[in-house]
């Protein structure tokens, strides 16, 4: 009798000892990345990157950090499904068609948390997240209206509804502008858009931007993730609106702003609702108002007082007034989309497939 | 100065060489990792080992091998004839593309037991398609195949890509580009609690079929003589055109079933990142399995073992996901070397001058 309490105790005692560091220390957790490309693409990979560097001075120790780059749509479940067996607490998917590998791979790891940047997918255990880019969209198309262009040659990506809400809200911003600048402009045609079909692809960027520039457009947009088009109007002396990253950072000097992906406090919110048990699955849609975006420093030939314009419109976005898509609002053939003082639900923006007046060029099939 | 003279060594010196030149391109890739301070005897094992580890992890590496081996085996087909096929990647597209068609819209019209068998003949179908254009140009004008199927491999991407952006789109996926995922029904089955799919031993088993077929039956040996010395073939008035014919379509046909498992098997729905080299890689699976189909699977699973391999390097080391496509290279050019030394000889040859 005596004998076998002394060793339930000594085993009790044995196994306070061992465990009590781990109660004094908070757990570790342990986060992965699947990339869509190299770190260093400049553009969409980049920023995740910077996100993750955010999250690894923000947490220090608490956090074992890992990533993949390079992961297509074809490897996206070996990479998450490895990353869930080695015990990932949170698994983040950061582009879009790795939503249907990662609900595979969430369904069979109930247990830890996936989380997938831009989708529309969410199970009991994966949430999604995104950026409202369309709030800096306008704000730059703010400050170019303010500044007086009033024919701006827009690069665009893929013509699907992210582009086309960015492409709309620049506009709105650049109409905005130029009304309060007094500029004098064709409200057909303040932006006309091209598309490169595709995310990146640096070498149509280049031509396209140069043949914008050619036709005499005084502002090239940037819309893709490598800063190309970009780096093509500075060459030709044109200026230009970097996207995603500081284009300015790679070389493209001409670059007034750029619209900047801020990913950094999203993953360290993600990383402390875990650690304190109180993550839930949500559709994570926010902008300025939750630090999910930033904008570079202004370029010196920006003025001041247009500077300060466009701060104090920042401002409002960061309270949380996001007033781009209130009415009136026309489309490109002059019928009334949003009734005055109407707003546009999250589901039409989600899934918006028309541009509105003053942008020339349409949506291809 | 240096010229090559053919020379006859025995099958050990052969292999021995081949084995000095692969450890040799593993060693200066050793010393680049040097160089970058990582350990590279700590990166060679987590590239070999890692794949081992346990059952679930050698599976990853037979399902990333499984489309290698039928774009390989695709190329092989061709070469065995003495064609080159270059539009692999082209006709895995286009297979892909039968398959979703089938998947999204026909499914209805038959009996579900029957669906994947038909999504798979429609990638087939898809395939053979897609290289009847150049193999027709080739037999009716003698335009060269190999520039033919290759700027088709292009059209392919485009047509595949308006169609996920297009009337293909899921109209339930928020404008995404990308078709709906395809019913229960058409998805290829899987096995044992892995991602290995019955599509490998369908491969392994056409694969054999082949090899016999070349070995065993006249047809198989006219092929053989039509491969290896066209001449011959003329003079022995074999009915070449229609070898030809048959056994290009033959090749697409299984480079439009990789497809259709890419499709059925991993994707489940048409979308970006379907053609990511495959039918380029598989000129190389071809190259290194020698013409040997029943080599292919061994190398396409050596080229995943990189592959899958250097996936664990990036996440422990964090080295750029670059670096295996450098050291897939260096393995490449070693292999190449082999193969002329064993059946060349360096020599120095004195210059006479005038």
């Amino acid at each position: 009798m005596k004998k076998t309490s002394i060793l339930a105790l000594s085993i009790f005692l044995l196994v306070f000892l061992v465990s009590a560091p781990a109660w004094a220390q908070k757990k570790k957790v342990k986060v992965a990345f699947a990339l869509l490309w190299t770190i260093d693409d400049m553009g969409w990979t980049t920023a995740a990157y910077n996100g993750i560097k955010y999250l690894q001075e923000k947490m220090g120790d608490e956090v074992e950090v890992s990533y993949t780059e390079k992961v297509l749509a074809a490897d996206a479940e070996r990479v998450f499904r490895n990353y869930a067996r080695k015990g990932y607490d949170i698994i983040f998917g950061t582009t879009f068609e790795h939503m249907d590998p990662m609900l595979m791979v969430a369904q069979d790891f109930p247990d830890q948390v996936f989380e997938h940047c831009s989708g529309y997918k969410t199970a009991a255990n994966m949430g999604n997240y995104f950026a409202r880019m369309y709030q800096a969209e306008y704000l730059a198309g703010y400050m170019a209206g303010l500044m007086g262009f009033k024919n701006v040659g827009t690069v665009a990506t893929n013509p699907i509804p992210e582009p086309i809400r960015g492409i709309n809200a620049f506009t709105l911003g650049l109409l905005k502008g130029l009304k309060e600048g007094g500029h004098k402009y064709n409200p057909e045609k303040v932006n006309t858009v091209v598309w490169l079909k595709a995310w990146r692809d640096p070498i149509n960027e280049t031509t396209l931007a140069e043949t914008l520039i050619s036709r005499g457009h005084d502002l090239i947009r940037q819309m893709a993730d490598t800063p190309d088009s970009s780096l093509a109007a500075c060459k030709k002396g044109v200026p230009a609106i970097g996207y995603g990253t500081d284009a300015a950072q790679y070389g493209a000097k001409c670059v007034l702003l750029s619209t900047i992906w801020n990913w950094g406090p999203y993953f360290v919110k993600v990383v402390k609702e875990v650690q304190a048990g109180t993550w839930k699955p949500e559709a994570y849609w926010a902008g300025f108002e939750e630090n999910m975006l930033t904008l570079s420093p202004f370029h010196p030939s920006v003025p001041k007082e247009v500077q300060n314009k466009v701060l104090a419109l920042l401002e409002k976005f960061k309270q949380g007034q996001d007033e781009v898509f209130v009415g009136p609002i026309y489309d490109q053939k002059g019928n009334l989309k949003v009734k005055p003082g109407e707003k546009l639900t999250d589901h039409d923006l989600l899934t918006m497939r028309w541009l509105v007046k003053g942008v020339q060029g349409t949506i291809p099939d | 100065m240096l010229i090559l003279r053919p020379r006859n060594i025995s099958l050990t010196k052969k292999i021995s060489i081949f084995f000095f030149l692969v450890l040799s391109s593993f060693l200066i890739f050793a010393l680049i990792l040097f160089f970058l301070k990582k350990n590279p005897l700590l990166i060679y094992k987590t590239i070999f080992f890692t794949p081992f580890y346990d059952f679930y992890s050698f599976s990853e590496v037979i399902v990333k091998s499984t489309p290698l081996i039928l774009t390989g085996f695709s190329v092989l087909i061709a070469i065995r004839i003495g064609l080159w096929n270059i539009g692999v990647e082209g006709q895995l597209v286009l297979g892909a593309i039968f398959s979703s068609i089938f998947s999204l819209y026909f499914t209805k019209y038959f009996p579900s037991s029957t669906h994947l068998f038909f999504a798979l003949f429609f990638s087939l179908v898809g395939g053979a398609l897609w290289s009847f254009f150049p193999i027709i140009l080739k037999l009716k004008w003698k335009i060269n195949e190999i520039i033919s199927s290759l700027l088709l491999n292009y059209v392919a991407i485009i047509l595949m890509e308006h169609l996920y952006f297009g009337p293909l789109r899921d109209p339930m996926g928020f404008g995404f580009p990308g078709t709906a995922i395809f019913p229960q029904s058409v998805w290829l089955p899987r096995l044992w609690h892995t991602r290995i799919s019955i599509a490998l031993f369908i491969v392994l088993a056409l694969i054999l079929l082949f090899y016999f077929f070349l070995k065993k039956t006249p047809t198989g040996y006219k092929i053989k003589v039509i491969g290896e010395n066209p001449k011959a073939a003329q003079y022995a008035h074999f009915k070449q055109k229609k070898l030809l014919l048959a056994m290009f379509l033959l090749s697409g046909a299984m480079a439009g079933l990789a497809g259709g498992e890419e499709v059925l098997g991993i994707h489940r729905r048409l979308q970006q990142g379907l053609a990511i080299g495959y039918g380029y890689d598989g000129i190389i699976a071809a190259f290194l399995a020698q013409k040997n189909p029943l080599l292919l699977p061994l190398v396409s699973i050596f080229l995943s073992i990189l592959k899958v391999g250097a996936e664990e390097v990036q996440s422990v080391f964090h080295l750029s996901a670059s670096f295996t496509q450098v050291l897939e290279g260096f393995i490449l050019l070693a292999f190449l070397m082999a193969k002329t030394f064993s059946e060349f000889k360096l020599t120095r040859v004195k210059t006479v001058k005038n």
